[in-house]
């Protein structure tokens, strides 16, 4: 008989080195759980706590909307979820075949998802990548104990 | 969601390179909305005694705040002086369902009513903290407290 604490699933090793996911979604609102629900999957794997990725799931939903809100809900939007050094990072930008689809920035931006963003993860930005809207965030795991 | 619509069909397509990036791309091509990954969001309208209430179950985002508003709005237009939004069994909420929870407590109040919320879980409570909107809702244990 095998022993359970033995045993490990591959699905869920966790995993220390350098890893990247790509996630390319429709900008669209009934795709933001799909965003969330990989970021939870990402940070779980580098043994993210569950508050932690509770955040992560909060924040990177904040990150697609303000990428939502500036893109005008058209267009497609690429996550890039990144493991390295005990921290997670998410780069997302919007792809689109028409510029003519991106309005400036008017900098506005939203109250609460800046103070969510704020207490929620390390690092967060926003600004253009290559012409296109961008958003980033970095959260770091908590040393454990 | 409409249940009757026709099922939304995501082709993906993945590659693996030697530096171990994974690319996934979804997208739908026919059908409307995107997949039901854990899409259990259901709003109940119920009472106690006189006091409307709604009952949200699951996660509310940008995909599910306007249900929430049009049934707010519906309430204050129905010129209920008080409205509790029981948000026991909700998992997720973001920046569009809070700034739904004040327009809504806006409305009421401009009306001589008020919104109260009934909030249990940790992670929401956090949300509330954070945004600073403590100051502006009060957070009730249960509905019966919100209605007292």
């Amino acid at each position: 008989m095998t022993n359970p604490s033995e045993t490990t699933s591959p699905a869920f090793a966790p995993v220390s080195s350098t890893a990247e996911v790509l996630l390319t979604l429709p900008v669209e609102a009934d795709w933001l759980a799909l965003a969330r629900t990989t970021c939870a999957a990402v940070a779980a794997r580098a043994d993210f706590t569950y508050d932690e990725i509770a955040d992560l799931r909060l924040a990177i939903d904040e990150i697609c909307l303000s990428l939502i809100e500036r893109s005008g809900d058209s267009g497609r939007i690429e996550l890039l979820y990144s493991l390295a050094d005990g921290a997670i990072r998410v780069n997302a930008t919007i792809i689109t075949t028409s510029l003519s689809v991106v309005p400036i920035l008017d900098g506005s931006g939203n109250e609460f998802s800046e103070r969510i963003l704020e207490a929620l993860v390390d690092e967060h930005g926003a600004g253009f990548s290559d012409g296109r809207p961008h958003a980033w965030m970095t959260k770091h795991r908590a040393p454990t104990k | 969601m409409n249940p009757d619509a026709p099922a939304p069909v995501v082709r993906e397509s993945r590659e693996r390179s030697e530096s171990s990036q994974v690319a996934f791309t979804g997208y739908l091509i026919s059908g409307q909305g995107g997949p039901d990954v854990a899409d259990d969001f259901q709003i109940d309208e119920l009472a106690e005694g006189s006091v409307p209430i709604l009952a949200i179950n699951g996660e509310i985002d940008l995909s599910k705040a306007p249900d929430l508003r049009a049934r707010l709005v519906k309430i204050a237009a129905s010129g209920a002086a008080l409205v509790v939004v029981d948000l026991t069994e909700v998992t997720f909420l973001d920046s569009t369902a809070l700034g739904v929870l004040v327009s809504g407590l806006k409305r009421m109040r401009a009306a001589g009513g008020d919104l109260r919320l009934v909030v249990t879980r940790p992670n929401l409570v956090k949300v509330f903290e954070i945004t600073g909107l403590l100051d502006l809702f009060p957070l009730f244990a249960s509905r019966v407290e919100a209605v007292a």
